[in-house]
């Protein structure tokens, strides 16, 4: 009776569930809004022993790609002094350069970051990008290290995807052990007061054997450089970025310090929790079933008759632009949206669709719980949030599953039926925990409002005989139209679009997909900038230095003109 | 050797480049090099000092490029043989590293568009990190080279 009463007390509450051994939910809130300013990747060095690592500019803003925003800067380190009176071009390479064999570190790479989010959130760290990296050598012999940002509230930790929320590149360098297999770096985290962190992700290289149309006077000692770039997101009300101003960073300009908030390179600010593309999926279902849409085809869902008799594979809209987005392409519609609609058709709604088609696994230190059915559908749910990481000697956990090292999951919900846990028996009402193993076990026994199985949507055969025979029977308006309009205005960003087999090219999310898109990178530049209404930031006047000051590092004034 | 392909899975084991005598200087005509494709757009191009261009590259999203080498058509891809795929891009020799589960802008390609012989070197068409398909990424192979796919 007790626990019937805390189960009681656990539903009525929503999300404040505080059941069990388990970890706490955090009710949702208006997103907030996170800025991560992007410093020097060059490691620089202490040239003075002042404590405050310095670096050069060999080369100004310069494109990585035609036409595309001109935001690669070369960079290398300080090694020392600049000398009464300056130095001439050729006396400055004495004075900057990097060694990719230097034993003092100023031949390393890092990802610093400055992360600052609203004055009322995260007064302690908040996670706010996952970062994904990538270190090879393309096909010229260039080497790099690429650094996928992604969403981290919304990231699928499963299958290691997420909303995109820009790029950061260097280009001559490599990480260790770079073998072009993506791998976790760790996550950017802000504070309310603004957050300093540095993690080394590489080393500079001797990149001889990158020779394509490369500017003198190429990779001889002297030369050696990190060319830094970021490859912006798609730009909209949510998500916009910047480059700081060419005056602060021209060619050959030297004592450019690394810690400095002013000195920052990038910055992308976005919300949490909110898709790049949040805007994009009603604009798509218009443009989609306006009457001279690909799904419409004719007025009267010939597009999508084809889509489902096989006679098309894909359909493919004209050029166009989403507004309110930086985005403009070709959209690419295939059968998985029909699939989706005949679902939607059939009573299970389209959130519940894409929710149950993605089962995203949240990323360790999440507090997100992560819906896979509901929250509410007549008071049935199911989500996963995570729990912890399990810890050594925890292997007789959770009945055995638990992996020392592996991260620990909590699955719960309130099903139509009952459902297997090993920490609670069979029960329709809580939870159980443990492995991903665990979690799917537990919803592929979870059933929803009125026995609905999400884990078992219509097959895409039946879904292309259902719509192929409403639309022949006349049902194009009234039953399939907005059954795919259902699914594809539930979207709420590129995910759920790529679920529905809805893609775009350039793809939404802002990976450009194909060079020679210059009208669409000047555009996000400018419409995010528009949208956003964001100046250049000034981050010495927002003090946003604060919590780095308390490092060990030396301190900067306000004014950032001079050290304390 | 994997076909017409040698997979080298190591970093600095691109395909060999031909002599490139220095200094470098701007190049004027670089949209008529062999190793252009109006793909590309406008560049800033620097040539040998003999004049010519030895390859173009552009680091997008996917990442571009087109080139001479020398030797055998060495590629660094680095994956288990299961992922690597010969396929025939407009009838010239390619081969494919697919994406790894988890990575789905894991794929590359490179196409052989000229073997290389006694009196000029081959040219290699290359793309690297995409989320397009194969079929897709062939069709821009197949554009940077200027033919049909």
């Amino acid at each position: 009776m007790k626990r019937f009463l805390v189960l009681m007390t656990a539903v009525c509450s929503g999300l404040s569930l505080p059941l069990f051994d388990r970890p706490e939910i955090v009710q949702a809130q208006t997103p907030r809004t996170d800025t991560i300013y992007f410093m020097g990747a060059t490691r620089g060095k202490d040239y003075n022993n002042t404590g405050v690592l310095s670096w050069c500019v060999s080369r100004s803003w310069h494109e990585s790609y035609p036409n595309g925003p001109a935001d690669a800067l070369d960079e290398v380190a300080q090694q020392q002094a600049v000398p009464t009176p300056p130095p001439t071009d050729d006396q400055w390479p004495a004075i900057c350069n990097s060694d990719p064999t230097a034993i003092d570190g100023s031949g390393k790479v890092d990802l610093t970051t400055y992360g600052v989010t609203g004055p009322l959130d995260c007064s302690s760290p908040c996670i706010s990008l996952t970062v994904r990296g990538r270190s090879f050598e393309y096909g010229d012999g260039c080497d790099y290290i690429e650094a996928d940002l992604y969403d981290f509230v919304t990231m699928d930790d499963g299958h290691k995807v997420g909303e995109k929320k820009g790029k950061q590149r260097m280009i001559h360098a490599l990480a260790p052990n770079s073998t072009n297999v993506p791998y976790d770096l760790p996550s950017i985290q802000v504070t309310s007061t603004g957050l300093y962190a540095s993690n080394e992700i590489g080393t500079l290289q001797n990149d001889t054997n990158c020779k394509p149309n490369t500017n003198p006077p190429g990779f001889t000692p002297g030369g050696y450089h990190v060319h830094h770039d970021f490859m912006p997101p798609t730009g909209s009300q949510s998500c916009s970025w910047n480059q700081n101003t060419p005056a602060n960073f021209p060619r050959h300009i030297t004592d450019r310090q690394k810690q400095n908030p002013s000195h920052w390179v990038h910055f992308v600010s976005h919300k949490p929790g909110v898709s790049c593309f949040a805007d994009g999926p009603p604009k798509l279902a218009d443009n989609l079933l306006a009457s001279d849409g690909v799904l419409d085809g004719d007025g009267n869902g010939g597009g999508t008759r084809a889509l489902a008799t096989g006679a098309q594979s894909s359909l493919t809209s004209p050029q166009t632009c989403i507004t309110g987005t930086s985005w403009c392409g070709t959209i690419s519609v295939t059968p998985p949206v029909v699939q989706a609609a005949f679902s939607n058709y059939l009573g299970l709604s389209p959130t519940d669709y894409l929710r149950a088609q993605q089962k995203r696994i949240p990323p360790r230190g999440s507090t997100t719980p992560y819906y896979w059915y509901g929250p509410d559908n007549g008071g049935f749910y199911f989500y996963v949030f995570w729990w912890m990481t399990y810890p050594d000697g925890s292997g007789y956990w959770d009945c055995g599953m638990g992996v020392p090292g592996a991260e620990r999951y909590w699955a719960g919900f309130s099903s139509w039926t009952g459902i297997y846990t090993c920490q609670n028996g069979f029960i329709s009402l809580g939870g159980g925990g443990g492995p991903v193993t665990a979690i799917e076990n537990e919803w592929s026994q979870f059933r929803g409002l009125n026995g609905i199985n999400p884990t078992a949507p219509p097959t895409q055969q039946d879904a292309n005989t259902w719509a192929q025979t409403q639309i022949d029977s006349g049902h194009w308006a009234d039953v399939v139209k907005p059954a795919l309009d259902a699914v594809i205005r539930a979207g709420t960003g590129n995910m759920d679009m790529a679920t529905l087999g809805i893609t775009g090219d350039p793809p939404f999310d802002g990976d450009l997909g194909q060079v020679g898109l210059a009208g669409v990178m000047n555009r996000m530049n400018t419409v995010a900038s528009r949208v956003m209404d964001l100046p250049l930031f000034d981050p010495t006047r927002a003090d946003m230095n604060r919590d780095w000051i308390g490092s060990t590092r030396p301190r900067w004034s306000l004014t950032g003109k001079a050290l304390r | 050797m994997l076909g017409d392909f040698l997979v080298t899975a190591k970093v600095g084991q691109v395909a060999d480049w031909p002599p490139c005598p220095e200094p470098r200087r701007p190049a004027q005509n670089y949209k008529a090099s062999e190793v252009y494709s109006p793909v590309f757009g406008d560049l800033e191009v620097y040539e040998c000092a003999d004049g010519k261009i030895i390859g173009l590259s552009v680091y997008g999203d996917p990442s571009i490029g087109k080139r001479y080498f020398v030797g055998p058509a060495k590629v660094n891809y680095f994956a288990p043989l299961d992922r690597l795929v010969l396929l025939k891009v407009a009838g010239r020799p390619a081969i494919a590293q697919l994406p790894a589960p988890g990575d789905p802008e894991g794929l590359r390609l490179a196409v052989i568009q000229r073997v290389p012989s006694n009196n000029q070197p081959g040219i290699m068409v290359w793309i690297d990190n995409t989320s397009k398909s194969v079929a897709e990424a062939a069709a821009l192979a197949a554009e940077i080279m200027g033919v049909r796919p």
